[in-house]
């Protein structure tokens, strides 16, 4: 189990227990946050699971796949610490893990 | 793989689409029937035995996979008095012919703005585009933009994505190299518009070209065919 904090482009924060195994785009689908539209419902064939990447979380969470940064690269507004959010597994190590979503995903 | 067709996914991509992949699960111990004809299956104490095709054979089975398709569900749509035509007739807002009901998803024969035709689109793209098309008509919001029709499939380690429908299309570039298993097929019109581009392990390819799909803007041949060029440099 981990505790996610995903924090809209307004501010509005929400905080999330997800079960260890998951991604991150279905811990937040699943607990309703607005804002990750996960179009393919995880399988890197969007680019609408879009998310920044808190900088204290960015080794804990690795880097990206070669087909994730392919996606990425056609996403809006992608800066450095930009992940899809459905290639990211939930474990305990990300407990406390904070994202931050874009304004839009299309 | 007992395929009605002369070739595999005959209705949805091309023929270097279908080569591709029939090569594939043949190199993965897969055996192809193409051209064949499935009369029926034998078997004894309720468990199948065979299957029959048209040619004579009989090819013995443990169980057998059926996948041939499927036909819009019209009954209670018709007796709702809504006009129905290979699927029911929506309009891009997902409004039927009797007011105050909707439909959507693939029993739906709906407008494909993008190409000046209607069509009936079986995929998660299409059910969550006009998802949102009716829930934005019913919540009193503003209708969202058409989308780009696209598709997806996850085949072994094969990502195959297409973006749009190759409808008046007269010319077909090939990108990259299908004995690496990393390739896109973009259909042009006579206007060198993409229609539509099949893309394997290319997400470049894919994203670039549903973007191009949807704003029309045309593009250079030959610097679609030139890997050495980026995607994000021929959709500029």
């Amino acid at each position: 189990m981990a505790k996610i904090i995903f924090i809209e482009h307004s501010g509005a924060t929400h905080e999330v227990e997800a079960k260890t195994g998951l991604s991150v785009m279905e811990a937040a689908v699943k607990n309703n946050v607005p804002g990750i539209d996960a179009d393919c419902g995880g399988a890197c064939a969007c680019a609408t699971c879009h998310v920044y990447v808190d900088a204290a979380w960015l080794d804990k969470t690795g880097k990206p796949s070669a087909m994730e940064e392919s996606m990425l690269d056609f996403a809006e507004n992608v800066e450095s610490n930009s992940r899809l959010s459905c290639q990211i597994k939930v474990s305990d190590a990300l407990d406390g893990l904070t994202v931050r979503l874009p304004e839009s995903q299309h | 793989m007992i395929e009605r067709e002369p070739r595999v996914l005959a209705r949805v991509a091309c023929e270097e689409l279908s080569s591709f992949f029939q090569d594939y699960h043949t190199q993965k111990g897969v055996t192809f029937e193409v051209n064949a004809q499935v009369l029926g299956f034998v078997g004894a104490n309720g468990k199948v035995g065979g299957v029959q095709l048209g040619d004579g054979r009989t090819l013995p089975c443990d169980a057998a996979l059926v996948g041939i398709g499927a036909l819009p569900h019209e009954s209670l749509a018709r007796l709702a008095g809504c006009a129905c035509n290979h699927g029911i007739v929506v309009d891009q807002a997902t409004r039927t012919s009797v007011p105050g009901i909707h439909a959507i998803g693939d029993c739906t024969q709906r407008p494909l703005p993008l190409y000046g035709l209607s069509g009936r689109l079986e995929s998660v793209p299409n059910a969550l585009e006009q998802a949102k098309q009716v829930a934005s008509l019913l919540c009193g919001r503003p209708a969202p933009a058409p989308e780009t029709p696209w598709f997806w499939s996850d085949q072994y380690d094969i990502k195959l994505q297409i973006a749009g429908i190759p409808h008046h299309a007269v010319t077909r570039i090939l990108r990259g190299d299908p004995a690496q298993a990393k390739f896109a097929v973009f259909h042009l019109d006579a206007e060198n518009r993409v229609q539509a581009v099949e893309a394997i392990n290319a997400a470049p390819e894919f994203m670039a070209g549903r973007l191009l799909v949807g704003n029309r803007k045309p593009v250079a041949p030959e610097k679609l065919r030139d890997t050495s060029v980026s995607m994000k440099e021929v959709a500029a």
